[in-house]
């Protein structure tokens, strides 16, 4: 297999909780031992609830956090552990798109100025240089060249994500994480928002990794995916792999929750999680997931946490019981 | 289709916001009804009026800005509009009519333990009646009191509240989002009321809790024979929650269907392209909806969605189409028909 774009290794990243002065209760396991590999040009899906580490996981691989332990490669690099000069040229070329796009724009800046910045910041090209990348970048957005002098409020919803994919395109990255792409928005607007993600990928032969709770969003773009529960990822597989034949209980229960448009005869929901999911400065030992689990047992699951281990070509498991679950879910 | 009289019926409700930009058309002739004992999902996209038709029935639009300008809600054989106010806010709103909101946090004060909160709900809004100054001064007492709180927490046993007697004690943000919305829920069904309007109670919620608290809902309206007038935007929920679902779009209702015919025969132009634009892995396309959703400012005539609607005809833009019977409870407005 060809190098892969970008590769995690038990990436760990944890917070010090404080109580007080000088006390330290302990650590917050936001992301705890994670390892996947992304292949140039695919779309690869992270997925879980929120508190799972998702976000934590996105930052840690754009070196916004330092990981706790653990390597991150890109392109055959250690990206934690380069010099700040050089760390900052590899930045160029993983961007991070915000959820919130709105937000993240200068309210008191013009569009086009919030455009430049990054070229202005990255590059020595000259202005008027700088003017045709970011116009040839609106119109590959679907914005055209009269948006520049407008402000971030003039925009909806749905503009405004397209804003902020022009403003991580002007740099010409090779990877782009997206950090809940399309939550807030319309199904009608989500849906063109979503084809031109995959018209822009085509285009400027771009990797996505796509962190998303949404997981029709996830199942209709992603080639991989990743369901993380807990800081760690339970079960990891192609698309048609995850959603056709989950072996996880947590991803069967996950998949069994989405409330689909179509309508089913009266209880038939599928298995139901009980409770909600304990507080990740409290793990429970053993599986993490076995206060939720319909089957866990004394033994293994309360002493042992299970390692994501290969259950078929390509499709890994983090689970006691992955061959006892029956692989054809409905 | 029940034959029963309707709990509530919305006739022609016309709602305007006055603003400096110009005056918002936002409700232009909405119709609904809620039957006995039934949820009715009323969907649609932001700014489609779900939430201000939610806030005319309560009683809550601001004004100024807000004017209703035309039409009927009727409940119990009453109209709401012409009720004054405080009749409104003592037998009605949060009393026959009470609402589950999304923001759960806001909607419940922090500086005041749970106990506090749910007995001032009981006390203000007794499911036997008022009864006066004096019914008010007797729930001030201590057999009341013991009542009240048994009466709480067998309610908050029936939400599955994890430890009901401890939870009284506790304020708002010591619970997770989940179970401030079961605590709404039980807040919200306290009362008895005759009808629960429940604004997008799920959206903030995980799914695998959010799957847990459509049930309970479901569950427990269904017991008490309560009806459900539930808002959302999201079509997954109303086909696993309600019974009957109205379509909005721009202010006016488009469609409504039992929920069945709604995903199996969708009529309406704008319905049949929502359910084509919800992401589906096993089409090649998605299909969104071209253009935006027009400003109500200075709206479309006639239908508001013949400005996107790919089969739209000179008429479209003339006049409103009138309400067609498609099929038993199947009702739709659009000139195609």
């Amino acid at each position: 297999m060809a190098e892969a774009l970008l590769r995690l290794h038990d990436v760990k990243k944890y917070f010090p909780l404080r109580r007080g002065w000088l006390r330290r209760p302990g650590w917050l396991r936001a992301v705890d031992g994670v390892s996947f590999e992304v292949q140039t040009g695919e779309i690869f899906g992270l997925v879980g609830e929120s508190g799972c580490g998702k976000t934590t996981l996105g930052k840690t691989i754009l070196g916004l956090y330092r990981p706790t332990a653990g390597a991150i490669t890109f392109k055959g690099r250690p990206i934690h552990a380069l010099p700040p000069a050089q760390a900052r040229a590899l930045r160029r070329e993983i961007q991070y798109v915000y959820q919130d796009p709105g937000a993240s724009l200068d309210p008191w800046w013009t569009v086009g100025r919030s455009l430049h910045e990054p070229l202005v910041v990255h590059t020595r090209l000259s202005r008027r240089e700088r003017q045709a990348r970011v116009e040839e970048m609106i119109h590959a957005v679907g914005l055209e060249s009269a948006h520049l002098r407008r402000y971030p409020h003039e925009f909806s919803g749905g503009q405004q994500r397209r804003l902020g994919l022009a403003r991580v395109l002007v740099l010409n990255p090779s990877l782009v994480i997206f950090d809940e792409p399309t939550s807030g928005l319309d199904v009608s607007v989500q849906a063109t928002i979503l084809k031109l993600f995959k018209e822009l990928r085509a285009r400027f032969r771009l990797t996505y990794v796509f962190i998303s709770h949404d997981l029709s969003v996830i199942r209709l773009m992603c080639q991989r995916v990743a369901v993380m529960y807990l800081g760690v990822v339970v079960e990891l597989g192609s698309t048609a792999a995850i959603f056709d034949t989950p072996r996880h209980p947590y991803t069967r229960a996950l998949l069994a929750a989405i409330p689909r448009p179509v309508v089913a005869p009266e209880g038939d929901e599928g298995p139901l999680l009980e409770g909600e999911p304990p507080s990740a400065q409290q793990l429970p030992g053993g599986c993490r997931f076995r206060l939720r689990c319909p089957l866990a047992r004394q033994d293994p699951c309360a002493r042992l946490e299970p390692p994501l281990a290969e259950v078929a070509p390509g499709h890994w498991v983090a689970c006691h019981f992955a061959d006892t679950v029956p692989s054809a879910a409905s | 289709m029940s034959s029963a009289p309707p709990v509530l019926e919305v006739r022609d409700l016309c709602l305007r916001f006055h603003t400096d930009q110009g005056t918002v058309e936002a409700l232009d002739g909405v119709n609904l009804r809620v039957l006995p004992g039934e949820i009715l999902g009323l969907v649609g996209e932001s700014g489609c009026g779900k939430t201000a038709t939610a806030r005319a029935i309560l009683g809550v639009v601001p004004a100024p800005p807000g004017e209703i300008t035309g039409g009927r809600i009727l409940f119990g054989g009453e109209d709401l509009l012409r009720l004054p106010e405080r009749e409104l806010a003592r037998r009605i709103r949060g009393r026959a009519i009470t609402l589950i909101p999304q923001d759960t946090l806001g909607a419940l004060n922090p500086v005041f333990p749970l106990r506090t909160q749910l007995l001032d709900v009981l006390r203000w809004h007794p499911p036997e009646g008022d009864g006066g100054l004096w019914g008010l001064l007797r729930r001030y007492g201590r057999r009341w009191r013991r009542q009240a709180l048994a009466q709480i927490l067998a309610l908050l046993r029936q939400v599955q509240l994890p430890d009901p007697e401890g939870a009284l004690a506790k304020y708002p943000h010591e619970f997770s989002g989940g179970q401030r919305q079961r605590l709404l829920i039980a807040m919200a069904l306290l009362p008895n009321p005759v009808l629960v309007i429940a604004d997008e109670p799920t959206t903030a919620l995980d799914v695998t809790i959010q799957a847990q608290i459509l049930r309970l809902l479901r569950r427990l309206v269904k017991e008490r024979g309560t009806s459900v007038l539930f808002i959302t935007h999201d079509l997954g929920v109303v086909a696993r929650l309600c019974d009957r679902v109205t379509v909005m779009y721009a202010g006016q209702e488009v469609e409504t269907a039992p929920t069945a015919a709604l995903f199996t025969r969708p009529a309406h132009p704008y319905t049949q392209q929502l359910l084509a634009s919800l992401p589906d892995h096993r089409k090649e396309e998605l299909e969104g909806i071209p253009g935006v959703v027009p400003s109500l400012i200075d709206p479309p005539r006639g239908c508001r969605f013949h400005t996107r609607c790919s089969q739209a005809r000179p008429e479209c833009a003339l006049t409103r189409p009138p309400e067609r019977l498609l099929a038993p409870g199947h009702t739709v407005r659009c000139h195609l028909y």
